[in-house]
């Protein structure tokens, strides 16, 4: 258990990504309410076409992207005790199951489009496309923040005392696995 | 080396593993509930309690990400509720819509 001096630390990482990362749980907050209304009001049609969804793809998507939380976890606990090729090497894994994940979900969309599916097919497909493709813009960024940090880190740009680059950028993925916790049940298991 | 300087270091080292193992040990947890959800909705469920069991299991996941890898078990409680709030929000939320 932690004692009370700790619990007052300020938030991990630069302020200002907070404001940003409490705008976007804000906005993925609505959106998620806006699907289980239209769910509720259109049941058997969302039932009906969430059949034609990739529960395995979604399964897949959402351990790679607990696996690279805990590769940036560990590339954070890292660089706080100086180890900055073990930095390195977290902020790389969690970039390649990124990546992993982007490749699951090009293949996924691709195979809706291929299939003649766009948003204005039905309200069902109008929301998994618009969630779906929402979350994969915020992994692309939140890639490119990981990126951008490694690349600082090898340089040397952090150590035990200066790491809020590596904070800022680890909150912001954290924030993008929080909202697929929600997004791949909602849209891909509660049927 | 100065005794409290190792000491320091002793204590800090020590820190870094327990907080390297228990980030193991929810990154584990993290995947077990995964797999779990996902097998549970493989056999077909669809009863309001798995509903509700599937999003009990999200707001736990979500609960360890904000609290443990986030790291705000440490942050003021203004700030960890904020985030854990808007969680609970959200998921409640589902769940009673879900049941109308």
């Amino acid at each position: 258990m932690p004692m009370d001096t700790e619990r007052t630390k300020p938030l991990p990482g630069d302020f200002a990504i907070w404001i940003f990362i409490f705008a976007e749980l804000m906005v993925f907050g609505v959106l998620f309410i806006a699907y289980a209304v239209t769910r509720s009001l259109h049941r058997e049609e969302f039932a009906y076409y969430q059949q034609f969804l990739d529960r395995e793809t979604g399964a897949l998507n959402t351990l790679l992207l607990i696996t690279s939380s805990y590769f940036v976890v560990k590339a954070v606990l890292a660089i706080k005790q100086d180890k900055v090729q073990q930095c390195v090497n977290g902020l790389g894994l969690a970039l390649l199951c990124g990546c992993g994940f982007l490749v699951a979900k090009t293949l996924e969309f691709s195979d809706k489009f291929s299939a003649g599916i766009r948003l204005s097919t039905n309200t069902f497909y109008m929301f998994y496309l618009s969630l779906t493709f929402f979350h994969f813009m915020h992994v692309i960024l939140g890639m490119v923040i990981l990126a951008a940090i490694l690349f600082k880190a090898r340089a040397g740009a952090y150590n035990h005392r200066e790491h809020t680059g590596v904070e800022t950028g680890a909150s912001y993925w954290h924030m993008v696995d929080l909202v697929w916790i929600i997004l791949f049940p909602l849209v891909y298991i509660i049927r | 080396m100065d005794h409290s300087v190792s000491t320091r270091l002793h204590h800090s080292v020590n820190t870094w593993a327990h907080q390297q193992t228990r980030a193991k040990r929810i990154w584990f947890a993290l995947m077990f509930l995964t797999v779990f959800v996902y097998t549970c909705g493989r056999f077909g469920f669809s009863s309001q309690w798995f509903v509700i069991l599937v999003l009990a299991s999200s707001l736990l996941k979500g609960y360890w990400i904000i609290a443990e890898y986030m790291g705000l078990r440490q942050v003021a409680r203004k700030w960890r509720w904020l985030v854990q709030g808007w969680l609970v929000l959200v998921i409640v939320l589902i769940v009673i819509i879900h049941q109308l």
